[in-house]
């Protein structure tokens, strides 16, 4: 089948700094893809750059191609509200904090179909029913709503559009444990009636191995390890991401400090940009930046001989 | 809303309660007695004596006090000494005038702010932002009098365009004779169909109202870069961007929608400086106003026309707040009136 999303080697630079560093990664159609690593790795980058969204001063270089469009080639509004859309991290800032759910939903509809305003009302109703939410939101505005409604409405808004990939941008981590699940729930049936694809930028590996088919970890701009998901995170071969879910706190542990990644993410131009901080490393791994091999970027995957 | 509406009612009221009572000592404090200035320089001490008591000048300070507020609160504002007609009559034949002026003058200074603004924001650190930004900070630094001047000498003296002072042509009065409904000559020129001295009226409108605009303009555009910068680094903003919305509706309907509150705030700020500013405009480019008759009251120690432009000032400026008030309120839907 053909890639819905294909990126290869992603590179985002902002003056001197580098922080994506050849990220290549693919979606396709109806696909849920993880991109996890923790906070800094490049993940919310890489989504941005796919919707042409990088923030000012940013430049990208490498290939973003979105259901036949180059995004870094060519026009970005070609394909944002079309063929992608984001979902935010933050539902309380994402919503313009002036004018009404309805009002935002007729301002997106209407620049893509032109529809009539009540139209518009009539198809931002229908989508705030496919999000359980009632109709009366769409005269409020969002600071008289919760996190978790204004991330239904931010879905709902998403579907607006009919795109064929959604990025999901840790849209669950603003929220408490249990409406995370019932977002994550509402997304994933929607993502069956409707059958997009989804980028599901994470550093909750839990929420990724729940909904996952494939996953990309990524470390300092590079990627570290894919494979699917269950694979990936089941058993670990690349020692990052073996430290990863170790560092998650299990009740069923026992008592005592709770693991960590010593040290803090370089971004050295030689050699693997994890070997300052794995347990593992040998000398060739200061030396020599590992190629990626069978989904994983380690010069001994599976643990050091 | 009406219960907003009652509770700045009562504290409008409160300060302009202050206003007349910081008048009104004004004029018992200062050297200049009123009695001397309604005789003239060769009073005698008796004259000075009687009028004192004609004028209540006698009274303690509290009754005249007292008489002052009930008098103006029954219409009876005093006689100006200057002219000695009713003050109250004066100001009422003035008011259009000076109330065309600065409706013109602001309607324009918030226009070219506002767009100023947007787009040195969206130019940011190009040779246009710099060309704005000087622009803006000349408006605001440049006194009212001198620009007068200056625009006379390029438009009028130089270039020959613009006509120089006054509302009308010397001759428009008697070719187009306006017929006055409002009193706003553009407005009454309009409305009888007099399109001959709606463009005299117009021309004659451009420079004064370009002179008081300047100040505001400049601020206006100031603050609209700055909240803007701010606002298109706003996270909503992006959002519009992600849904695909137009970088124009983006600027225009997203980032400048939450751009105008604080604008507004400080354009209803600015507008206590451009009433006196109209005092200079108006001498400047002899507009038959409130501001020159303020002026000619001033140099005259006219206290009843002084004191009577000032409360009506005073009102201009509590109600121009008020609407300041309940148009924030509009524009965002946070902001409660409470």
């Amino acid at each position: 089948m053909s890639d819905l999303l294909s990126v290869e080697d992603l590179e985002v630079s902002i003056g001197a700094v580098r922080p994506v560093r050849g990220v290549s990664l693919r979606v396709a159609p109806g696909e849920i893809v993880g991109v996890v690593g923790e906070t800094g790795c490049g993940k919310t980058l890489t989504g941005l750059a796919v919707l042409g969204l990088l923030p000012p001063g940013a430049r990208a270089s490498g290939r973003v191609v979105l259901g036949g469009d180059d995004v870094l080639g060519g026009d970005p509004r070609a394909v944002r509200g079309r063929k992608v859309t984001m979902v935010f991290q933050n539902p309380g800032t994402a919503f313009d904090p002036v004018t009404t759910i309805g009002g935002q939903f007729a301002r997106v509809l209407r620049a893509h179909t032109g529809c009539s305003r009540r139209a518009a009302r009539a198809r931002a109703a229908e989508l705030l029913t496919a999000v359980e939410l009632p109709e009366r939101v769409l005269d409020n505005y969002p600071h008289q709503l919760s996190g978790g409604m204004l991330q239904r409405c931010m879905i709902a808004l998403a579907l607006s559009c009919e795109p064929s990939l959604v990025i999901a941008d840790e849209a669950t981590t603003a929220l408490d444990v249990t409406v995370a699940r019932q977002i994550l729930r509402l997304l994933l049936r929607l993502q069956r009636e409707h059958g997009f694809g989804v980028m599901f930028v994470t550093h909750n590996l839990a929420e990724a191995r729940d909904i996952c088919d494939r996953v990309y970890v990524l470390y300092a701009g590079r990627v570290a390890e894919e494979g699917m998901a269950h694979a990936v995170l089941d058993r670990p071969r690349h020692p990052y991401t073996r430290a990863l879910l170790a560092a998650l706190p299990r009740l069923d542990a026992p008592r005592g400090r709770l693991a960590s990644i010593p040290g803090s993410v370089s971004h050295a131009e030689v050699g693997c940009s994890f070997a300052e901080r794995c347990p593992d490393a040998k000398d060739v791994c200061r030396a020599e930046t590992p190629p990626a091999h069978d989904g994983v970027a380690c010069h001994f995957p599976g643990g050091a001989p | 809303m009406i219960r907003f509406l009652m509770r700045r009612a009562a504290t409008s009221a409160l300060v302009l309660l202050g206003v007349m009572l910081a008048t009104f000592l004004l004029a018992r404090v200062v050297p200049a007695s009123p009695a001397v200035a309604y005789i003239g320089p060769k009073a005698q001490p008796e004259d000075i004596a009687r009028v004192e008591r004609e004028l209540g000048l006698d009274q303690p300070l509290h009754i005249q006090f007292w008489n002052y507020l009930t008098d103006m609160l029954t219409g009876d504002w005093g006689d100006s000494i200057g002219t000695k007609q009713p003050v109250l009559g004066e100001i009422g034949e003035r008011l259009p005038a000076t109330f065309e002026l600065l409706a013109v003058a602001m309607a324009a200074a918030v226009l070219v702010g506002v767009v100023l603004g947007v787009v040195a924001a969206r130019r940011k650190h190009t040779k246009l932002d710099h060309l704005i930004r000087l622009l803006s900070i000349g408006g605001v630094s440049m006194p009212a009098f001198w620009l007068g001047l200056l625009l006379q000498v390029v438009f009028v003296r130089a270039l020959g365009l613009l006509p120089p002072t006054g509302r009308l042509g010397p001759d428009t009065p008697f070719t187009y004779p306006i017929t006055e409904l409002t009193g706003l000559y553009t407005v009454d020129a309009l409305l009888t169909g007099n399109t001959a001295a709606l463009g005299d009226a117009v021309l004659h409108l451009i420079l004064p109202a370009a002179t008081l605009a300047a100040y505001p303009a400049g601020v206006v555009a100031r603050m609209t870069r700055a909240t803007m910068i701010e606002m298109l680094a706003q996270d909503h903003v992006r959002t519009a961007r992600a849904y695909g919305l137009s970088e124009r509706t983006v600027t225009w309907r997203v980032a400048l929608r939450g751009a105008l509150p604080p604008v507004t705030t400080v354009f209803g700020l600015t507008l206590a400086y451009s009433l006196t500013g109209t005092f200079f405009v108006e001498v400047v480019f002899n507009w038959p106003g409130l501001g020159q008759f303020a002026a000619q009251a001033l140099l005259n120690v006219d206290y009843p026309a002084i004191m009577g432009v000032t409360v009506l000032g005073a009102v201009g400026y509590v109600l121009v707040n008020l609407v300041v008030d309940v148009v924030q309120a509009r524009l965002d839907p946070r902001v409660g009136l409470a």
